[in-house]
């Protein structure tokens, strides 16, 4: 680095307040907190795992970007024994003397402000009955009733050597850590019903396929989707367009639409189209991809469309239209239409290389779940994408940078053709997803599953 | 500080996703890397037989046999690129018929050649698995007679007819293993190997269904009709595929997806 820059770098780290610099630290923790939630199927493969044998297992966080003295350790060892082991993770005199000891109970409801933070999941482990273990429910002192009692003995390493606020920093770290462990855990037991009978190889390919939990956005997003379903929101966006005879004004590959308030609202919460600002305040102007406006004007039964002469297109007019526009048309409604039907959210998917991207709601709540690919079957694929093994591992290393997986509609048209919409009907749909398996990490999960502490 | 704030914590995310997935490309080819592979110091001792294009064990030396080779009528044998692998580490000497020593060139030539049921690409994929401990084998061929015993009383309600003619190990019976890999051929996309997850308890006597069973794709992609085929064949073992460029082994799931219904 340029003398220059080390000046102007030095000055702005100084110009920081120590209180930033500790937001930052903190915002690390809580960050962490959520990717180790990401993580959840890997705490219950560990404790699948450990019914059967004592294992360890080591995470080491990655150092924090402006602390770079700063560390934090944390070691597991589980063991069925109810918490009666004095010294789990053979520690030496002098580290035994350090250390403090604080016993976590799942079933405890006492909150604090780090599980605020954290996000809590809500169990009521005194009305919790597992269907398929009939574990629980967990009254006080249930730890002497049951049997076996798994222990995760958590040793929490923190070292944060920092004058004036280190020491600050260390505890709380400790209580986040605490907090953290609490909620995983009783997240682990919580969803028992889940992951119970499962083998470790089934697993590991959920996590490698990313049918994982979805990743929703923030807190309450995923309460605000239940809340308010995507079938619900779709229907009263129908109904609503319905009832205001709405028009969309067909223009090369968009259909233009002006709507009121209300349609504006519905149109983005069911997340078709783009609004276009203009200048007008009382109605809205949107702007529709051909697939959706031939969804809400074919299958919805919504829209009319008008033709730049002004005459209102037939399904037949709109379908041969949109083929001279885009000769596999056909093959990319269906695709689209499939999912819609099943009450995704589908959006357009050329920024990541792919045709679409489905989310579970709104894209706002939650994180994009798979880039999709619409192929057509038999041995011409009209795109010819994915012909060779260069285009296969392009796109899906692109889906892996945006977490998502990439799923592939293959659509068959049985022979029917595409003269006519009415043939989409009898086209089939199967649905295959591309993952790339990495033999590196799924041996390593297993190699640390299977240590045998000596 | 207000708790909401550290929500929107979606920058700093980056700094946890997973950065090494790719393969290091320095460090592929830097000696620290080549300085790391593990020479064995005990030898094993095996015998080519150009017949069965197999190399039958004469001396074992450690633990490794338990995952590699065949069992049949007391005697172990392994295949080519279980063979080559072990040379190549140095646990193994290989000698022809006559008892002269057979050079890893000459191992190589053989390879080349594709005439024991094995291509260099297999080879790969065999010693990318086997390094990090995972047990392979040979689609179709069962470890040990013993366990096509028990396998065979289900085998022959769905009549496979392929493991009944390795139940006796007559010379001209090992030579069918050979068979079933000699004619392939390039676009053709064949399940190659059965793979277990590195498993200290495994038993060539009673080994179990593999984790997954790996095809090869040679040429492009298979195509769905192709998996379709496949699937049908090895109906419930989960499948993948593989493909070697540029001495770099990638692994691809095309599993079946049930995209669920949202309310």
């Amino acid at each position: 680095m340029g003398m220059k820059v080390w000046k102007s770098w030095i000055t702005d780290l100084f110009k920081m307040k120590i209180l930033e610099k500790v937001n930052i630290l903190l915002k690390f923790i809580v960050c962490r907190a959520k990717h180790q939630f990401g993580l959840h199927l890997l705490h219950q493969k560990m404790l699948l795992s450990c019914k059967r044998k004592h294992g360890m297992h080591t995470q080491d966080v990655k150092q924090c970007p402006y602390f770079t003295k700063f560390s934090l350790t944390v070691e597991t060892v589980h063991r069925a024994d109810n918490g009666t082991s004095e010294n789990a993770h053979g520690l030496n005199e002098e580290q035994l003397a350090a250390r403090q000891v604080e016993t976590i109970d799942i079933a405890s409801v006492a909150t604090d402000y780090w599980t605020y933070a954290i996000g809590s999941s809500n169990f009521d482990f005194s009305k919790f009955k597992s269907a398929k273990t009939g574990r629980g429910p967990l009254s006080d002192g249930w730890q002497d009733k049951c049997h076996p009692v798994m222990t995760a003995y958590k040793l929490v390493t923190v070292d944060a050597p920092y004058w004036g606020f280190g020491y600050r920093v260390e505890q709380a770290l400790l209580a986040g850590e605490r907090a953290l462990f609490l909620e995983s855990h009783r997240n682990c037991f919580g969803w028992i019903d889940e992951w119970f009978g499962m083998t470790m190889q089934q697993i590991r390919e959920l996590e490698q396929k990313g049918l994982m939990k979805p990743r929703w956005k923030g807190k309450g997003s995923e309460a605000k989707a239940i809340a308010d379903p995507m079938s619900k929101i779709v229907s009263q966006l129908q109904s609503s367009l319905m009832q205001s005879e709405a028009r969309g004004l067909l223009s090369s590959c968009s259909v233009l639409v002006e709507v009121d308030a209300e349609v504006a609202d519905l149109l983005n919460r069911a997340c078709f189209g783009r609004p276009r600002i203009t200048a007008e305040k009382e109605k809205q102007w949107f702007q529709l991809d051909m697939e959706e406006a031939f969804y809400l004007g074919f299958s919805l039964k919504c829209l009319e469309v008008v033709s730049k002469d002004g005459c209102t297109m037939s399904d037949e007019e709109l379908w041969e239209y949109m083929k001279s526009k885009k000769e596999v048309f056909p093959i990319s409604y269906k695709a689209y239409s499939h999912l819609r039907n099943k009450n995704w959210v589908v959006r357009s998917g050329l920024q990541c290389g792919v045709d679409l991207v489905a989310y579970r709601h709104h894209p706002a709540l939650v994180h994009s779940e798979y880039a999709v690919l619409a192929l057509s079957e038999g041995e011409n694929d009209l795109n010819g994408r994915l012909s060779v093994w260069s285009d296969v591992h392009c796109t899906v290393r692109l889906c892996g940078s945006v977490a998502e997986t990439l799923l592939i509609l293959n659509v068959n048209d049985k022979g029917q053709g595409a003269i006519s919409p009415s043939c989409l009907e009898h086209y089939t749909v199967e649905e295959r997803t591309i993952t790339r398996w990495n033999p590196e990490q799924s041996r390593e999960n297993q190699g640390v599953l299977e240590n045998q502490t000596k | 500080m207000d708790a909401e704030d550290w929500e929107s914590c979606s920058d700093n995310e980056v700094y946890f996703q997973d950065t090494n997935k790719d393969d290091d490309e320095e460090n592929y080819y830097s000696s620290a890397f080549l300085s790391k592979l593990q020479f064995r110091k005990d030898i094993s001792k095996a015998r080519w037989i150009d017949d069965l294009a197999m190399a039958e064990v004469v001396e074992k030396r450690g633990k490794m046999w338990v995952t590699m080779g065949i069992s049949r009528s007391g005697k172990t044998y392994c295949s080519i690129e279980e063979t080559l692998f072990l040379i190549e580490i140095g646990a193994l000497h290989l000698l022809d018929e006559k008892g002269k020593c057979i050079s890893l060139m000459e191992v190589y030539e053989k390879l080349s050649v594709e005439k024991s049921g094995c291509c260099w690409e297999l080879f790969e994929v065999y010693k990318h698995l086997k390094s990090l401990g995972y047990v392979v084998g040979r689609h179709g061929i069962p470890w040990s007679v013993k366990s096509v015993k028990t396998i065979s009383q289900t085998c022959s309600l769905q009549g496979c007819e392929e493991k009944k003619e390795l139940l006796e190990m007559e010379p001209k019976d090992k030579s069918s293993i050979v068979e079933l890999f000699a004619s392939m051929q390039i676009n053709e996309v064949n399940p190659a190997f059965d793979v277990y997850l590195p498993n200290s308890k495994f038993r060539k006597s009673s080994p179990g269904a593999p984790s997954f069973v790996l095809c090869l794709s040679r040429g492009n992609p298979p195509s769905r009709v192709e998996i379709e085929a496949i699937e049908t064949k090895h109906g419930g073992i989960p499948l993948k595929f593989c493909h070697v460029e540029n001495g770099r082994v990638s692994f691809f799931s095309f599993d079946k997806a049930e995209l669920a219904v949202l309310p």
